[in-house]
């Protein structure tokens, strides 16, 4: 249980019917696109495939996967094999490719009462709103991982200078739609949540819609760049998004 | 989205009092967790089950899931037969007693009545044929929180009328189970975390050589712990890069607190988890009684399987246990004063 510094990738079980496929142990930008290449593999080969057998679910995380089976239909010592055959196909670690990413443009409303932190983000950062908001929004950003909250997503990395502590006390609530900030990442929120992180603007795009397949439009290891829009332009987005229109603009 | 009921004019129940936590459940949705969407479903397996046998239905059947409170309902439409199950509360049919943990036969107008849980926790109502809803991602069960899946979404409350499905089979028979062990449970067993590791030595044994007790704090995501055991922080505070988070697992936060993390739990967390529940002991934790004091037991993953698969077994012969009631308990008004099977009706 109590492990020397390990070597990753590496498989540990966890509780008695799921095991957790370690990339790394810190957040890195190519240890996270080793996470969904593995994934993405994983779900490519599962297809009609004995590998998935007795496999219920399988959730890649920023640095990590889990796999969870059910136990009486398979045991882990199975299950750890036949994940280790899949990482012993090669170095996942070494130069890892996020296949087929969707490319998105996403309007956000910086500032004022939809980004009440953006004062002091910027403050943070020595740099005037306009040049924070110039930062972020000219930032190649991917969907490192998907949690919290249905549709929530996690972007990164923002520059190095955007490595913000989180807040010491957390925020009761921030609207659906909240771009928050923090370690070098932007959490996108797909609904009304409490959060550590700060709010520096809002979009008017809702990741999530219970009724699609895949019940979200952004998903792991998509890009994204956030397009600055005046408060005018984004209440224009709501309402059309309010309507069912798409907001998100898929460019690639 | 909402569920259109099969057939127009069917039978319904109307909401006439709820209770805050009532809410439509089942099995729960796996393979949505990458969406950052929980698995939820019923907090107390055994009991959806045991319903579901009492009525004769599929065995993951949406039931109505009642927290400490109960409900009061009036059937229109045709007579059907209900059941409970779950943490035991009154029940009355036009105020007459009935044994918990029975089918029962219920006539149009009549007012079904669940009142306070006498012990643990969650409480489960089910009508022959199930409730009439669409699922949302594989599952009818609620998640208010996030506004789908059950009925619209939402939390059941006064003045709903809930469909019940057409295709009800009928049974005359009313039946009844046992009380099963696990609702008295003193002892819940773990494995140690993936994150282990990171708490000392002295904490790991603080965990498995204390009494704790489910706390006041406790909802659908998880319970909170107290205990006399001290602070369980772990050493490194923070791992700060979430991973995906697993039911049962045992979350410290940063002040030394833990908590049980159950069906409606986030999906990934970053606080570091000492240890997880073995999924034959997650109905037990969910519907521990707060303030009764229970300790963990640490096992192994193949005692952990062992026990699960003792677990489904009897929960797949629990027909074989089922005790027909030969008459309406309504036409025995002393019913309640019998030891009618093995001490499960308390004279009162």
């Amino acid at each position: 249980m109590v492990s020397d510094s390990p070597t990753f990738p590496c498989i540990v079980p966890a509780g008695d019917s799921a095991a957790l496929i370690r990339f790394g142990s810190v957040l890195d930008f190519d240890v996270n696109a080793a996470v969904l290449e593995f994934d993405n593999y994983l779900a490519n080969a599962f297809i009609n495939s004995a590998l998935a057998s007795g496999v219920v679910e399988v959730t890649p995380a920023l640095v990590s996967l889990l796999v969870r089976f059910d136990p009486l239909r398979v045991e882990y010592p199975e299950i750890e094999s036949r994940l280790q055959q899949v990482l012993n196909l090669k170095d996942w670690l070494q130069k890892p490719v996020v296949h087929d990413p969707a490319h998105w443009q996403i309007p956000v409303h910086y500032g004022g009462e939809a980004g009440t932190d953006l004062t002091e983000v910027s403050g943070m950062l020595g740099v005037s709103e306009a040049t924070a908001i110039e930062q972020h929004s000219g930032s190649l950003l991917r969907a490192l991982t998907l949690g919290f909250a249905p549709g929530c997503c996690y972007l990164g990395m923002l520059p190095e200078a955007w490595e913000i502590p989180r807040l010491k006390v957390i925020k009761p609530e921030v609207p659906a739609g909240a771009i928050l900030v923090a370690v070098r990442q932007t959490v996108m929120a797909s609904a009304a949540m409490p959060t550590g992180w700060r709010c520096i603007g809002r979009t008017p795009l809702n990741n999530f819609d219970a009724q699609n397949i895949p019940p979200v439009i952004v998903k792991h290891g998509d890009t994204v760049q956030y397009q600055p829009v005046s408060e005018c332009e984004f209440e224009k987005l709501q309402t059309l998004a309010g309507k069912g229109e798409s907001i998100a603009k898929r460019v690639a | 989205m909402e569920g259109p009921p099969d057939q127009p004019g069917s039978t319904t129940l109307n909401v006439l009092e709820a209770g805050p936590g009532v809410s439509l459940q089942d099995a729960g949705r796996p393979g949505y967790q990458r969406f950052g969407v929980t698995e939820g479903g019923v907090m107390d397996r055994w009991a959806l089950a045991e319903v579901n046998v009492l009525l004769g239905n599929a065995s993951d059947s949406a039931v109505l899931e009642m927290i400490a409170i109960g409900c009061s309902l009036t059937v229109t439409g045709e007579p059907i037969m209900m059941a409970t199950s779950g943490a035991e509360m009154e029940l009355t049919v036009d105020d007459r007693p009935m044994p918990w943990r029975s089918s029962f036969r219920v006539e149009p107008g009549q007012v079904v009545r669940c009142g306070y849980a006498r012990s643990n926790t969650y409480s489960y109502l089910q009508v022959a044929g199930g409730f009439s809803t669409a699922p949302v991602m594989g599952s009818c069960s609620t998640h208010s929180r996030s506004g789908f899946g059950g009925f619209s979404g939402s939390l059941v409350k006064a003045g709903d009328e809930l469909p019940v499905k057409g295709s009800a089979r009928f049974s005359t028979q009313p039946q009844q189970l046992l009380t099963a062990d696990y609702l008295a449970s003193d002892t819940i067993r773990i494995v140690w975390g993936t994150q282990a590791d990171v708490f000392s030595a002295e904490v790991r044994d603080a965990l498995l050589q204390n009494e704790f007790c489910v706390s006041a704090q406790r909802d659908r995501m998880g319970a909170r712990l107290t205990t006399d055991a001290g602070s369980l922080a772990a050493e490194t505070g923070l791992s700060g890069v979430s991973d995906a988070v697993l039911i049962g697992d045992i979350q410290v936060a940063g002040d030394g607190v833990a908590t049980v993390l159950l069906a409606d739990r986030q999906p990934t967390g970053g606080y570091p988890r000492i240890a997880t529940v073995i999924t034959a002991d997650l109905d037990a934790i969910s519907q521990m009684q707060s303030g009764i004091p229970f300790r963990f037991e640490l096992v192994s993953a193949a005692q952990a399987v062992d026990a699960l698969r003792q677990r489904m077994h009897s929960l797949h012969n629990l027909s074989a246990s089922l005790v027909g009631l030969t008459r309406q308990p309504e036409d025995i008004p002393d019913l309640l004063s019998y030891n009618l099977i093995d001490g499960v009706i308390a004279p009162r």
